[in-house]
C-alpha cells in the first residue's frame, strides 16, 4: 500500500493504473465506496405498454362538453368521458365508451368524434359501465364550404407536423432550399415562400394533390425530413383545401385566436387508471368555438412520467406529475396530470412536521406514495448545513461542540448562528457574482471588487430582496460610485438587459423571442421587445477615470420591433402593454410591477434558487427556468415558500431558515425501498459534488494549508474570490463558471477525469498532503498519537469519529507503511478521495 | 504661485557642484504629506537624482515661505532626499498644492501635497492586522502606504455618542492607491465603508456617530488589493466637515464672497466670507472650511470668476418660474432635491451664438449636467449632456429674437446639498485649444528642446503662432507657427547659453492668431501628461494645468568628431581638381547622418559635398576649379553638422589645398659615371591623378663630356624610364648637376614641367 502511494507521490501529476488501483484499495478498506463520482442517479425510465382499462363500477359518468355546435363543414369535436368513483377517483372511459347518433343525418360519430353532416340538431349518445348520457348538438353552415383559414389552419398543419420547426424548415437557413418561419411565427413569410417562391411548384392550385408542399410530405417525392403526412390525416385535408381555394391568405377581419382551453386541466389518475383524452379548444374573436384537438401539438414535461401522442391521448408511464403542453401557433396551454399507484407494503409513517414546508412535501409524497427518509444524523447534518449555509465545513472544534451539545434546539440554533456569520455573505455573494457576471472583461478589475463587496454587503445585511432586486434594475450613475450600476455595464445593451432581467427575476429563459415567437412558450418577439422598452433607455458613457463608466437614462427613446417595423409599448408579462408617457425612467415601473406581491414570477424564482440551492434541485429545477412545460415538482410548496417570503419583506435569511429548520431538508441521504427511485420530491437528501470553491476550502480546511491567490491577501477563501480571474486551474476542473452568461447553468456540476486526476495525484492535492506544516505534521510535531491523528483527520473531513473497523483499517495501514508520516499522509489523501468528502450528503 | 528660491539656489550652486548628477530629479512621495498652517513643516522629499536640489517650485500662496531645512548636516546633497522647510501663515487655507525641484541635472515632475491643519502620524508599518493596529488619537491625519495583498489598520479608541469624520486623501494626492476605508467594531464587523463617491472620486470618507464607547477599526487598502510605494495615502481622521465645494460655486474677483459649505455632512457649517483676489493664477482659490469648534478642515475649491456671478432664484423648477437672466453671464445653482430643475430665461437676439458652459464636477461637485435649451413655447431646441471630462456645453445660435429659456437638471436625477453648479454664457468664438505632451523638460545647458504643441482648432484654420511666456528672456524659437489646416508643430527653443543650471524654472506655451478682426489666445494645456503623472487624477489642482517645467542640464557632450583625410589636398594645376576624404568619428551612440559643408576654399574652387549617411563613418569630397592657379597652399575646413536627442552640434575639421603641377620628373643615376664609361640612370614622371599621356623628357644644360639620349620618352601609362648617361674620357671629373625638363599633354594642352637639380658624379676609371 504505501509503495502504491509512494509512486504516486513521485508520478505527481499523471496517474498510473498501479497508483489508482492501489489508492482506491485504501480508500475502500478505509470503509468507502470508490472514488468514482458519483451523481443522484436519474429516476428509471420504464414504457410498460398500453394497458386495458379497468371501467370498474364509475358512481357517475360525465361527458365533455356537455353540447357543442358544429358550425362549419370542417368542424369537428372530441368527446371525452369520465368516470366517477367512489372516493373521489376519476378516470377517463373514452376509449371504453361506445357512442352513437341520434340522428345521423345531422352528424355523425366515430372514434369519439363528432363531425357535421347537415345543419340541424340531434344527440350523441354515450354508453359505458352500463351508464347512458346524451349531448346535445347542432349542426349549422353546412349550406357552403368552409374556407380554410391560412393562419388557423394551414400553418397549423404545417406545425402539427413539425414541418416548420427549428430543426426542419423552421431553421434559420431552412432545409432543401425551403424555409419557413419558426413555428409559423412569420405568416406573411410564409405564404410568400409557400406561394411564390421556388416558380409557384410547391401549391399547385389546379391539381392539388400535385402539389410539393403535399407530394413531399407523402413521401411521393423524395423528402429529407421522410413521410410526415398521410392522406388520411386532418393536416392532409387543410394543406389539399386550402391549396384547391387558391391559397387565399387570411381576410383583414378575419377572426383571431383569443384563447385555448384544454380539458381536463388538471386531474389525478389512481392506478388502474392511466390514460386521459385531451380536448382543445380554440376561441376566437367571433365568439366562434372550435375543436383543435387534431391540430393541436402536444408534449409531456416527464415522459417517464406520462407520454402524449399527437392526438392528445396521455398515458402514464410512472408515478409523479406531469405537464402536458398544448401548443396552437402561440397560444399555449397546459394540463396538470397526477398519476398515482399502490406500492405494496407502503404505509406512511407519519414523520413529525417541523413546519409548512414538510406539510406540503410530505403531503405530496405520501400522495406518491414515496416514504421519505430518516432524519440525518447530527454528524451528517453539522457538516451539510456548515456547506450549505456558509459554503465551508464545520472545523473540528465546532463539530466537538455541536456533537457534545445535549440542547434539544441545537440544530436551529446552529441555523441562526450560520446565517448570521460573514461567511454567510461570502458564500451567497459568490452564488450571486456568478448570475451578475463579476469579471475583469464584463465590469474592469477595479469594478470587480467593487460591485462584489456591493454584492457580499446586500447579503451580509440582508437587503429584502425586492430592494436588491430594484437596486439592481433601477441603477444609475458610475460603476464605481454607485456599484449596482454594474448591472447595465454586463447587460451591455437593450437585449442583454431584457434577457438577463427575465432569467434571474422572472425565471424565464426569454432569448428564443429575440428573432422568432418562443418556439415552446407563451412569450412572443412582441413581447420580447415589450420588456425591452423598459430598458432600452439606458445609455452608457464613458467618465473622466479610464475603467468607470456612468450608466444613465435618456429622457425619450422607442423599441422597434425589428421583423414587424412595430414600436412597442413597454410590456409587462400577464400584465399587457403599459401607457408611459414622458420621461420618467420606466425601470422604475417595471421594478414596481416585478416586487409586487402578487407577481407570479418574482417571489417564486427567488424562494426556488434558494431551494435548489439547499436541496440540491429546485422545486423547478433547473432554478431558472419557469415555463409551463417545467412545472413545479410542488407548486404548493412553491406558492407557500413565496407567500412566506413576500410576507417577510422578501427576508431570504427568513426563508433560509425556514427550509434549514425543516425535516425535508434534514432528511437522510440514505433512501428506503419507497423512496429509491425518487430524484424530484425531496424524499431524501440529494447527494452532490461540492462545488468547485467548496471542495477547495475544504481540502484546504482538512489539510489546514490555505491557498494562496494571486492578487488577493493570504487567508483569502476560494468562497470569497470576486471573480474567476485568479485563474486557478483546480476550480476550473470543477466546475467554476466563466461568467460568460447569467444563466445558473453555467456552472458546472457535472464529474469529469480531469476531477479525478485531481483529486488521485494533482499537485494541488498532494502539495498540501505532503505540506510540512498540514495538519497532521503539525499534530505530531505536537506529540499526538497516529489514533489523534486519524480521529482528528475524520472530524475534519467527515464531521464524525472514524469508525472502530475505519480506525483499525488507517491504523494497521500507518503501521504497516513503516512510516508514521507517510502513513498518515496515506490516510489523509484517502480521506480526501473519498465520496463521503467530495459529496454533500 | 510658483515661487523660487534663490538664495538657497547660492548655496546648491557652491556646495554642490562635485555630486551633481546629469539625470534629472524625480519626486518620489512628501513625508510628511501636508503642512501645518501657522507652523514651519519639515516636509522631506524621497526621490532619485536628488543632489543639489535646492530650488523649489510650489504652488502655494505667496505669503509661504520654502527653504531647505536649515541645521541638517548634507541637507540637499544627497540623491534621494532632501527636506524642505515650509512655513505658512495660520491663515493658509487647507488644500492641494503642488511642488517641483530642480537640480543642475533638471527639474522634477510636479508632486501633490497638502496644507491640513491635522497634525500629522506616520504609518509605523506593524499595522498589518486588527490586533497589530495602530493607535490614533484624532485628531490626526496619518501618512501610510499600502502594501500589495494586505491591509492597514488603526485604533480608535471612542466615547459614545462621539462623532468622527474620517477621510482618505489617495487619488487627490496623485497616488496610484484606489482606497477602500472601513470601520469595525471590535469583532471585526464592519460599521461604515466607503470606496467612491462623487465628487471626490476615488478616495473615501465617511462620517460616524459611535453608539458605545469602545476600541474600534479603521481598515484601509486598496480596491484590488495592490500596493506599493506609490500607494500613498493620508487619512484624517477628526471632526470636520465632508464637504464638496462652497455654493455658489464662484466668485467675482476682487469681492468678497459669502458662502455656504455644500456636502453631505455639512451641517452646521456657519457661512463663509472669502475675499476672492483680483489675480487668482489658475482660477481657482483654495478655501478651507471648518466647524466653529471643529477639528480639522474639509478642502474646497472656489473658481474666481471675471464675470458678473448670480445665483438661482428658487422656485424656479418650471418655465413659467423661470430666473430671468441677461446675457452674458454666470449662474450659480444647485439641485436641492432629487429631480430638481432649474429654468433661466435669456432674451436672446437673432443670430447670437453663445457658448453655454457648465461646470460641477471640476470643482468638487457630483451633479452630472443635463442641459436643455427651449423657445418659449416649450419647443426643445437642443439639449447637451457632458461625455468624458466636460461638465456640458452647448453652442448654439439664436435663430430669432425672442425669449429662451435654459433647463438644467442633473443628469441622474440627484439632489442634495452638494449638487451645485456654475453655468457661464459666454458670446461664441471661434479660435483653438492647445496641449503639450509633456509636464516638463529637460535641456542642456544652452541646448535645444523640442515639443509637440497640437492645436483643436474650433472653426478657424489659420495659422497659429506660438510664444514661451515666464521662462526669461534669451530664447530663440523656430517652427513656432502651426501652419494653416495643420494640428501641430514641433516647437524648437534654443536656450540662451545664461540659464544655469539649478534653479526652478517654469514656462507657458501661448498661441495666438488674428481671428477675424480679434486677438485670440490660448494657453497650451498639459492635463493630459499631468493625468498620467498623477495616476488618472481627473482634476489636479489648480496652478498647475499649463505650467510647464524646464530643467537646464549640463551642456550636451560632443557626439562626433571631424577629420580631413588627407589633411593637405591636392590640387592639381591644369586639371583643375582635387579629392579628400571627411571622416567622422561617433560617440555615445549616435549614428544618424552628418552633413558637411566646406568653406573657405579659394576663390573658384568649388566641393561636392555629400553627408556622412548613416552607419558610415567618412565620405569622398570631390574640389573643382581654375587650372591656373599658382602652385601654394590654401588653408580650407569642413564643417559637419548633426543633431542627437533634439541636440544640434557643429565640428570643424581642418584642411589645407595644395595647389600642384599634373606631373613631376625626376632622374636617379644607378651611381656615379666613370670617364669613358656609361651609367644608367632612371626617369621617373610622377603623374597627378588624371595625366596619363606619353611624357618626352629631355635634359638641359648638360655639362662638358657628359652624354644623354637627344629623346626620352615614357610612355602613356608608364611612369619611369632607363637611359644610359655617358661621360667623355676628358670630361670633368667631380660632382655635376643635370636637369629634366619633361612635356606631355594635359587636358589637350601642352604642359612643360622641369626637375628639381640633378647630382651627378663624374669619377675617374
Amino acid at each position: 500500500m504505501h509503495l502504491s502511494i509512494g509512486l504516486r507521490r513521485e508520478g505527481a501529476g499523471r496517474i498510473g493504473r498501479h497508483i489508482a488501483l492501489a489508492g482506491l484499495a485504501l480508500i475502500a478498506a478505509l470503509g468507502w465506496s470508490s472514488g468514482t463520482f458519483a451523481a443522484e442517479p436519474a429516476a428509471a425510465s420504464a414504457e410498460p405498454p398500453l394497458e386495458p382499462i379497468v371501467v370498474g363500477t364509475p358512481e357517475k359518468i360525465e361527458l365533455y362538453p356537455a353540447n357543442f355546435k358544429l358550425g362549419s363543414t370542417r368542424a369537428r369535436m372530441h368527446v371525452v368521458v369520465s368516470g366517477h368513483y367512489p372516493g373521489g377517483g376519476v378516470q377517463d372511459l373514452t376509449r371504453a365508451a361506445e357512442f352513437a347518433s341520434t340522428n345521423e343525418g345531422i352528424v355523425k360519430i366515430a372514434g369519439g368524434i363528432a363531425t357535421p353532416v347537415a345543419n340541424g340538431q340531434a344527440e350523441i349518445v354515450c354508453r359505458v359501465a352500463g351508464q347512458e348520457l346524451k349531448v346535445p348538438v347542432e349542426v349549422a353552415g353546412q349550406e357552403a364550404p368552409e374556407r380554410v383559414s391560412f393562419n388557423y389552419g394551414t400553418l397549423v398543419a404545417l406545425s402539427k407536423q413539425g414541418c416548420n420547426s427549428g430543426a426542419c424548415h423552421g431553421s434559420p437557413s431552412g432545409k432543401g432550399g425551403f424555409r419557413m418561419s419558426l413555428r409559423a411565427y412569420d405568416p406573411t413569410v410564409d405564404m410568400t415562400t409557400l406561394v411564390r417562391e421556388s416558380f409557384n411548384r410547391r401549391t399547385n392550385v389546379f391539381e392539388p394533390e400535385n402539389s410539393l408542399l403535399l407530394k413531399k410530405p407523402l413521401m411521393e417525392v423524395a423528402h429529407g425530413g421522410g413521410r410526415r403526412i398521410r392522406k388520411g390525416d386532418p393536416s392532409f385535408g387543410i394543406l389539399r383545401d386550402w391549396i384547391a381555394q387558391g391559397c387565399q391568405i387570411d381576410p383583414p377581419d378575419a377572426p383571431i385566436c383569443v384563447k385555448v382551453e384544454v380539458y381536463p386541466r388538471q386531474r389525478i389518475l389512481h392506478r388502474p387508471a392511466h390514460t386521459q383524452q385531451l380536448h382543445v379548444l380554440a376561441h376566437f374573436s367571433d365568439g366562434s368555438i372550435r375543436d383543435i384537438t387534431e391540430l393541436a401539438a402536444f408534449s409531456s414535461s416527464d415522459e417517464a412520467v406520462a407520454t402524449v401522442d399527437a392526438n392528445g391521448f396521455v398515458i402514464g408511464q410512472d408515478r409523479g406529475e406531469a405537464a402536458i403542453l398544448v401548443r396552437y401557433l402561440e397560444k399555449i396551454e397546459t394540463a396538470y396530470i397526477m398519476f398515482l399507484k399502490e406500492i405494496p407494503g407502503f404505509a406512511w409513517n407519519n414523520p413529525p412536521e417541523q413546519n409548512y414546508v414538510d406539510k406540503f412535501v410530505f403531503e405530496k409524497l405520501r400522495q406518491l406514495q414515496i416514504l421519505p427518509s430518516d432524519l440525518c444524523t447530527d454528524e451528517e447534518f453539522v457538516r451539510r448545513v456548515y456547506l450549505d449555509a456558509i459554503g465551508e465545513l464545520p472545523s473540528v472544534s465546532e463539530v466537538d461542540a455541536f456533537l457534545t451539545s445535549q440542547d434539544p434546539q441545537k440544530r436551529a440554533g446552529l441555523i441562526n448562528v450560520l446565517l448570521d456569520r460573514p461567511e454567510y455573505a461570502d458564500f451567497w455573494a459568490l452564488k450571486w457574482s456568478d448570475l451578475l457576471r463579476l469579471r475583469n472583461n464584463k465590469v474592469t478589475p477595479s469594478g470587480v471588487h467593487k460591485f462584489y463587496h456591493w454584492v457580499v454587503n446586500a447579503l451580509r445585511t440582508n437587503m429584502p430582496y425586492d430592494r436588491f432586486a430594484r437596486e439592481l434594475l433601477t441603477s444609475a450613475g458610475s460603476t464605481f460610485d454607485n456599484p449596482a450600476a454594474n448591472f447595465f455595464r454586463t447587460a451591455t445593451d437593450t437585449n442583454d438587459c431584457t434577457e438577463t432581467t427575465s432569467q434571474l427575476f422572472l425565471g424565464i429563459r426569454i432569448q428564443c423571442a429575440k428573432c422568432h415567437n418562443h418556439p415552446f412558450e407563451r412569450w412572443t418577439q412582441d413581447n420580447y421587445y415589450g420588456i425591452g422598452a423598459f430598458f432600452n433607455r439606458v445609455q452608457r458613457k464613458p467618465s473622466a477615470r479610464p475603467e468607470e463608466q456612468v450608466i444613465f437614462v435618456a429622457r425619450a427613446g422607442e423599441v422597434t420591433q425589428p421583423r414587424t417595423g412595430k414600436q412597442m409599448k413597454p410590456w409587462l408579462p400577464l400584465t399587457g402593454d403599459a401607457d408611459l408617457p414622458g420621461e420618467d425612467d420606466r425601470r422604475q415601473i417595471f421594478v414596481d410591477w416585478l416586487v409586487k406581491a402578487d407577481n407570479p414570477f418574482f417571489a417564486k424564482v427567488e424562494v426556488n434558487r434558494l431551494w435548489g440551492h439547499m436541496l440540491g434541485r429546485g422545486i423547478v429545477e433547473p432554478v431558472d427556468d419557469f415555463r409551463d412545460s417545467n412545472p413545479p415538482s410542488s407548486a404548493a410548496l412553491l406558492d407557500a415558500l413565496a407567500k412566506d417570503f413576500v410576507a417577510h419583506g422578501f427576508d431570504r435569511k427568513h426563508i433560509l431558515r425556514t427550509i434549514l429548520n425543516s425535516r425535508t431538508y434534514q432528511l437522510s441521504s440514505r433512501k428506503n425501498d419507497f423512496n429509491k427511485s425518487d430524484a424530484k420530491y425531496f424524499s431524501h437528501a440529494r447527494t452532490r459534488l461540492l462545488s468547485a470553491e467548496q471542495l477547495l476550502d475544504a481540502i484546504c480546511q482538512v489539510t489546514a494549508v490555505p491557498e494562496k491567490y494571486a492578487g488577493l491577501p493570504a487567508g483569502t477563501r476560494a468562497t470569497q474570490l470576486p471573480s474567476p480571474d485568479v485563474d486557478n486551474y483546480f476550480l476550473k476542473v470543477f466546475g467554476q463558471p466563466a461568467r460568460e452568461t447569467a444563466c445558473q447553468c453555467e456552472r458546472s456540476s457535472e464529474s469529469n477525469l480531469s476531477q479525478a486526476l485531481q483529486m488521485i495525484n494533482g499537485p494541488l492535492v498532494h502539495g498540501k498532503v505532503r505540506d510540512e506544516n498540514n495538519r497532521l505534521k503539525l499534530m505530531l510535531k505536537a506529540g499526538k498519537t497516529t489514533p489523534d491523528v486519524i480521529t482528528e483527520l475524520y472530524l475534519a473531513a467527515f464531521s464524525r469519529k472514524p469508525s472502530e473497523p475505519e480506525m483499525t483499517a488507517a491504523a494497521n495501514h500507518v503501521t504497516a507503511s513503516g512510516d508514521q508520516v507517510r502513513g498518515l499522509e496515506d490516510v489523509c489523501w484517502a480521506l480526501l478521495n473519498a465520496n463521503e468528502f467530495l459529496f454533500q450528503h | 504661485m510658483s515661487r523660487t528660491i534663490a538664495a538657497a539656489l547660492v548655496i546648491a550652486s557652491t556646495c554642490f557642484a562635485a555630486d551633481l548628477s546629469a539625470q534629472p530629479p524625480a519626486i518620489s512621495f512628501v513625508q510628511p504629506s501636508a503642512a501645518l498652517p501657522g507652523h514651519a513643516t519639515d516636509l522631506v522629499v524621497y526621490g532619485g537624482n536628488l543632489a543639489g536640489a535646492a530650488s523649489v517650485w510650489t504652488t502655494l500662496a505667496a505669503t509661504a515661505k520654502v527653504e531647505l531645512t536649515p541645521g541638517i548636516e548634507g541637507n540637499g546633497t544627497k540623491a534621494d532626499i532632501v527636506s524642505y522647510r515650509v512655513t505658512l501663515p495660520a491663515e493658509a487655507p487647507v488644500g492641494i498644492y503642488a511642488m517641483r525641484v530642480a537640480t543642475p541635472g533638471g527639474i522634477s515632475s510636479p508632486r501633490l501635497f497638502m496644507i491640513d491643519d491635522l497634525p500629522t502620524a506616520i504609518d509605523n508599518g506593524a499595522n498589518k492586522t486588527l490586533q497589530t493596529a495602530q493607535l490614533l488619537t484624532p485628531p490626526v491625519a496619518v501618512d501610510g502606504a499600502c502594501e500589495p495583498e494586505s491591509y492597514d489598520f488603526y485604533k480608535l479608541t471612542a466615547a459614545a455618542g462621539q462623532r468622527v469624520s474620517v477621510e482618505v486623501v489617495a487619488r487627490r494626492l496623485g497616488s496610484a492607491l484606489d482606497p477602500v476605508i472601513r470601520l469595525l467594531d471590535a469583532g471585526g464587523r464592519e460599521l461604515a465603508y466607503s470606496d467612491d463617491e462623487g465628487g471626490i472620486g476615488a478616495d473615501g470618507r465617511f462620517a460616524y456617530q459611535f453608539v458605545a464607547a469602545g476600541d474600534y477599526y479603521l481598515e484601509i487598502r486598496d480596491i484590488r488589493y495592490q500596493g506599493g510605494g506609490n500607494h500613498r495615502y493620508r487619512l484624517r481622521v477628526g471632526d470636520f466637515p465632508l464637504a464638496n465645494t462652497p455654493y455658489p460655486l464662484s466668485g467675482q474677483k476682487g469681492t468678497t464672497s459669502k458662502l455656504s459649505v455644500a456636502g453631505p455632512k455639512a451641517d452646521g457649517m456657519p457661512p463663509l466670507n472669502v475675499p476672492v483676489p483680483a489675480d487668482v493664477p489658475g482660477g481657482r482659490l483654495a478655501v478651507g472650511a471648518k466647524y466653529p469648534q471643529g477639528q480639522g478642515s474639509a478642502a474646497l475649491t472656489l473658481f474666481a470668476s471675471s464675470a458678473l456671478e448670480q445665483v438661482e432664484i428658487e422656485p424656479n423648477d418650471t418655465p413659467e418660474t423661470a430666473t430671468a437672466i441677461s446675457l452674458p453671464f454666470a449662474i450659480n445653482g444647485r439641485f436641492e432635491t432629487p429631480k430638481d430643475r432649474d429654468y433661466f430665461e435669456i432674451q436672446a437676439k437673432k443670430g447670437d451664438r453663445y457658448l453655454i458652459s457648465g461646470r460641477t464636477r471640476s470643482m468638487g461637485s457630483p451633479a452630472d449636467l443635463f442641459l436643455r435649451l427651449y423657445k418659449a413655447d416649450g419647443a426643445l431646441l437642443v439639449e447637451a449632456e457632458d461625455a468624458g471630462t466636460d461638465d456640458g456645453v452647448i453652442n448654439y445660435t439664436f435663430p430669432e429674437d425672442g425669449v429662451y429659456r435654459l433647463m438644467v437638471e442633473d443628469l441622474l436625477r440627484r439632489g442634495g446639498p452638494e449638487f451645485v453648479y456654475r453655468i457661464e454664457f459666454e458670446p461664441y468664438r471661434p479660435g483653438f485649444t492647445l496641449v503639450v505632451d509633456a509636464d516638463k523638460f529637460d535641456a542642456p545647458k544652452g541646448g535645444v528642446l523640442v515639443l509637440k504643441v497640437t492645436a483643436a482648432r474650433i472653426e478657424y484654420n489659420g495659422p497659429i503662432t506660438l510664444a514661451v511666456v515666464g521662462a526669461g528672456d534669451g530664447i530663440q524659437l523656430a517652427n513656432q507657427v502651426i501652419p494653416e489646416g495643420k494640428p501641430d508643430t514641433q516647437l524648437s527653443i534654443t536656450l540662451p547659453p545664461g540659464f544655469e543650471q539649478g534653479p526652478c524654472r517654469t514656462m507657458n506655451i501661448m498661441g495666438t492668431a488674428k481671428i477675424g478682426e480679434v486677438d485670440f489666445t490660448a494657453r497650451a494645456s498639459t492635463l493630459t501628461p499631468l493625468r498620467t503623472l498623477l495616476n488618472g487624477l481627473p482634476y489636479p489642482p489648480a496652478g498647475l494645468d499649463g505650467s510647464i517645467g524646464l530643467g537646464i542640464g549640463p551642456a550636451f557632450a560632443d557626439f562626433f568628431q571631424l577629420a580631413v583625410e588627407p589633411a593637405v589636398v591636392p590640387f592639381v594645376q591644369v586639371v583643375g581638381a582635387g579629392a579628400f576624404s571627411a571622416k567622422a568619428t561617433k560617440l555615445n551612440g549616435f549614428d544618424d547622418p552628418i552633413s558637411l559643408a566646406v568653406e573657405g576654399l579659394p576663390p573658384g574652387v568649388t566641393a561636392t559635398v555629400a553627408p556622412i549617411e548613416k552607419g558610415k563613418a567618412e565620405v569622398a569630397i570631390q574640389l573643382a576649379g581654375p587650372g591656373a592657379m599658382a602652385e601654394g597652399d590654401h588653408a580650407f575646413r569642413v564643417v559637419g553638422s548633426a543633431v542627437f536627442q533634439n541636440q544640434p552640434k557643429k565640428v570643424v575639421a581642418a584642411g589645407v589645398l595644395r595647389v600642384v603641377k599634373p606631373f613631376e620628373v625626376t632622374a636617379t643615376p644607378a651611381g656615379a659615371v666613370n670617364r669613358g664609361a656609361a651609367q644608367k640612370i632612371k626617369i621617373t614622371v610622377t603623374r597627378k591623378p588624371a595625366v596619363t599621356a606619353a611624357v618626352s623628357v629631355k635634359f638641359k644644360n648638360l655639362p662638358a663630356g657628359v652624354g644623354v639620349p637627344a629623346e626620352i620618352t615614357i610612355a602613356e601609362g608608364q611612369n619611369e624610364v632607363e637611359v644610359d648617361v655617358t661621360a667623355a674620357a676628358d670630361a670633368l671629373v667631380g660632382p655635376t648637376s643635370l636637369t629634366l625638363v619633361a612635356t606631355s599633354k594635359v587636358k589637350e594642352k601642352t604642359v612643360t614641367v622641369e626637375s628639381l637639380p640633378v647630382n651627378l658624379q663624374v669619377a675617374m676609371p
